[in-house]
């Protein structure tokens, strides 16, 4: 598609004496639509976590924009954090302010502390209108100066989605985005996502249990199990037995 | 466009009561906190700043002042208090705190099912929302009893006691009981509207009374919390039986005051330390104790 | 069921063991119960004492009061506002020492430090850790001291004044609520700050964009219960002669105008009251 943004090479995640992650290789181009899939504990967390830095790898190397992630200091790193934009599956939204206010900290890391504080308090105009047109763009501008606690669940998704677009990303990584929702809904969420990558030019990265969900929706798939690579297909290409597999080997592994 | 956005920001959701309550406390924290910064500064003048480093230096052991003392003499002057009658007030201090919080404990639990709103209603977990009946006027009854039982400081019902009952270690003893048996039964009459109903309606339908209903199901399924509670309160018992004594039953307070009354400050200061060392070890056994309760 | 049945009886053993050392410690106290009840029905005060709780005074017991006393009801309601007053003073004191150093008592911003450097990591985790370790123990200090014996000292030290009164309060509170704080900030959810560490916000801004507001109820809910406790300590400091509710108490129930001291009580008693209906009250408005 366009030039090469994420490497991973043989990169291997170690808590204690367990791989959440073992050897995996694979790249992302930039403005691709990715769906890692596999069952839960594969690692689909850890390798998003890869990605906007927030884990490091235990061995191997991550490629940001062909750049190693692990000689990044401090400031090219959260520089790179700020610039990713992350959905988390329980959305970590902070429940007991406004929905203006969540979506405005993505930005306050780039202010001064005194400014920072005066525009967590008191929002100006300019700032008003943005957030307000970036919800619009989500269906929920109505809600923009209601505090989170009182919206839905699903309501609550788009504002942390609003949350990473207002951090301007160049990279959306979205964990478990339909993992409690009905495949109807799970498919209109998708189709949020994947527009929004579009629309934007955004890299999308989406951990999902699924993938038949996400059809139409994605470019590549990624599938993982126990840590390990299992395949890396462009969606069109993706074989139902390659699927199948994923799966039912982690049973017998289980029975085993 | 803003104009929306202006319309929004209108009618967002607010709250006028909050909004009352953040100014009011505000004010109300703001405006003493000025005098006492006036306050504050008075105390930097000259003579009163001579009073205040006096104090400081009757803090000394008086037989240590004036000569050069190394730790040991120190060591050794505490020792000798602490043989004296530091022991002795520690251990009294302690035994009072057990009995009371033991008493308050009884009063509570027996006390707590009567606030109870789930339980004390005409058809308690049977119907949903079953009308209160004449069982409210007995729930209103003993949460404000319980309410004024906490309301009021230990120290107040301790002062009382003492002139109606006279000199012994009761007056502080039942003072530290109705206090604590305020705030305990009022966290256990939560505790018990807070149990799972399911096996309380079963056992009601099988047609258990209400009190059979306490004694063989909630009060059983209560006890745990109820523990953890009751050490809670331990802690805060041993810390209040220190104080009890500066209105004239033996324990720590009753030597601090008499050290106070007699300008004995260095005695003070010793006798103030082990009350604060009696904390420490009340709250150190009540952790521990709550750790081995919650343990599996 | 087995591990249930086991852990019960743990807990019988605990409140047998409890009551046995309760037991002892009667003994020792030369505690009796017929001593008590002798006691009780011995002085004709404590049956007066007790009805006068159902006739609590609107005017002065005595028969010959001095003009330049306010009415009784304004000098219940002085007494009241006083009470009121060095609570709050207290707690603005209390306030100011519970967030600074609770902030510092809260493991949340040591243990989570993101700082990439390993040397710079490692420093700034010790000096951390040790700044940690003082406030923890400062703050012990603090609260171990009963706000009447820190009243004592004060006392001494500064003589009866609005100061000593006010840091006698504030001091132990303080260090309950840096110590509560800490302990509620490092328990509440730690997503929302981990989102906005995400974001590129460094630990103190993640902590007080995120984390404190999340953990806002609940510290809102204690402050208004150390609140409460406030007011009780200010009442008993009447009793060392500050003009709260406890010195006109002492006063009435020394010259045997036990109705006038029910009073006082009662007025305490709404106090406590009216704390804990506005506690939740905001409760129910900011945890929907």
């Amino acid at each position: 598609m366009s030039s090469e943004f994420y490497r991973l090479e043989n990169v291997s995640v170690k808590y204690g004496d367990t791989y959440a992650l073992q050897d995996v290789s694979c790249t992302i181009f930039s403005g691709e639509r990715v769906a890692i899939v596999g069952p839960s504990g594969a690692g689909k967390s850890t390798l998003l976590g890869l990605l906007n830095g927030g884990i490091q790898a235990t061995e191997g190397e991550v490629y940001v924009d062909l750049q190693q992630l692990s000689r990044f200091d401090e400031t090219a790193l959260q520089t790179h954090r700020s610039r990713v934009g992350f959905v988390y599956q329980h959305h970590n939204l902070v429940p007991t302010i406004r929905v203006i206010q969540n979506v405005m900290s993505a930005r306050l890391g780039r202010f001064s502390l005194f400014e920072a504080i005066r525009r967590f308090v008191y929002s100006n105009a300019e700032e008003q209108e943005e957030v307000y047109n970036l919800l619009k763009r989500l269906g929920i501008e109505e809600k923009i100066f209601h505090f989170v606690e009182q919206l839905s669940g699903g309501q609550r998704q788009r504002v942390a989605i609003a949350r990473a677009l207002y951090q301007e990303p160049h990279t959306l990584l979205a964990d478990e985005p339909v993992a409690s929702l009905d495949p109807a809904r799970a498919r209109e969420t998708l189709k949020l996502f994947s527009t929004i990558a579009k629309n934007d030019e955004l890299t999308l990265c989406m951990s999902l249990h699924q993938v038949e969900l996400a059809e139409g929706y994605i470019d590549r798939v990624i599938g993982i199990r126990d840590g390990k690579l299992v395949f890396d297909r462009l969606s069109s290409e993706l074989q139902a037995s390659e699927l199948e597999e994923l799966y039912t080997i982690q049973d017998l592994a289980i029975c085993v | 466009m803003s104009a929306v956005l202006e319309e929004l920001h209108k009618t967002r959701p607010r709250s006028g009561f909050i909004r009352f309550s953040v100014v009011f406390f505000a004010l109300l924290l703001l405006a003493p906190l000025l005098t006492f910064f006036v306050g504050f500064a008075e105390l930097a003048k000259p003579q009163r700043q001579a009073n205040v480093a006096r104090f400081f230096g009757e803090l000394v052991p008086y037989s240590l002042r004036d000569k050069p003392s190394g730790i040991t003499d120190y060591a050794e002057w505490y020792f000798q208090m602490w043989e004296k009658s530091g022991a002795y007030a520690m251990g009294i201090t302690f035994a009072m705190s057990l009995v009371a919080i033991m008493l308050a404990g009884l009063i509570a639990f027996f006390l707590s099912p009567f606030a109870a709103r789930t339980l004390m209603n005409r058809d308690p977990y049977l119907t949903q929302g079953a009308s209160a009946g004449p069982w409210q006027i007995l729930t209103w009854l003993s949460r404000a009893l319980l309410m004024f039982m906490r309301a009021i400081p230990e120290y107040i019902w301790a002062f009382i006691f003492l002139v109606l009952f006279g000199p012994s270690a009761w007056p502080a003893v039942l003072a530290l009981a109705l206090h604590n048996a305020g705030v305990l039964g009022r966290l256990q009459a939560e505790t018990i509207e807070n149990l799972n109903p399911t096996p309380l309606r079963s056992l009601r339908a099988l047609g258990a009374s209400r009190f059979r209903l306490f004694f063989a199901a909630i009060a059983p399924m209560s006890f745990s919390r109820f523990l953890l509670f009751f050490f809670a309160r331990w802690e805060m018992c041993v810390r209040e039986s220190t104080v009890l004594g500066l209105i004239g039953i033996v324990s720590l307070g009753y030597y601090i005051q008499d050290a106070r009354a007699r300008n004995f400050y260095d005695e003070m200061l010793f006798f103030i330390l082990l009350g604060a060392l009696l904390v420490v070890i009340g709250d150190v056994l009540s952790t521990v104790l709550r750790r081995y309760l919650r343990r599996d | 069921m087995f591990r249930t049945k086991r852990n019960l009886g743990r807990r019988f053993f605990v409140a047998a063991v409890m009551g046995l050392l309760a037991l002892v410690a009667a003994f020792t106290l030369d505690l009796s119960v017929l001593s008590l009840l002798e006691a009780m029905t011995a002085n004709k005060a404590t049956i007066n004492f007790f009805t006068a709780a159902f006739m609590p005074a609107f005017d002065y017991q005595a028969i010959e009061v001095p003009d330049s006393a306010p009415h009784f009801l304004l000098r219940l309601l002085e007494a009241s506002w006083m009470t009121v007053w060095y609570a709050a003073g207290g707690m603005a004191v209390a306030l100011l020492i519970g967030t600074s150093f609770g902030f510092f008592c809260s493991s949340f911003w040591w243990v989570e430090g993101q700082v990439k450097n390993r040397e710079q990591r490692k420093l700034i985790a010790q000096f951390a850790f040790l700044t940690y370790f003082g406030a923890r123990t400062l703050m012990t200090l603090c609260r171990s001291v009963h706000e009447l014996l820190w009243a004592v000292l004060f006392l001494a030290a500064f003589g009866v004044s609005e100061v000593s009164a006010m840091l006698a309060i504030g001091i132990p509170a303080g260090g309950m609520l840096a110590k509560i704080f800490a302990e509620i900030i490092d328990e509440s959810d730690h997503g929302p700050a981990e989102a906005l560490r995400a974001c590129g916000l460094g630990s103190f801004r993640t902590f007080i964009f995120a984390q404190c507001p999340t953990a806002l109820p609940d510290l809102v809910a204690y402050l208004l219960y150390r609140f409460e406790c406030a007011l009780r300590s200010s009442a008993v400091l009447g009793f060392f002669g500050l003009p709260t509710i406890g010195f006109y108490l002492a006063a009435s129930f020394e010259n045997l105008h036990y109705r006038e001291v029910w009073s006082y009580l009662y007025a305490l008693f709404f106090l406590v009251i009216i704390v804990d209906v506005w506690s939740s009250a905001i409760r129910r408005r900011i945890q929907r």
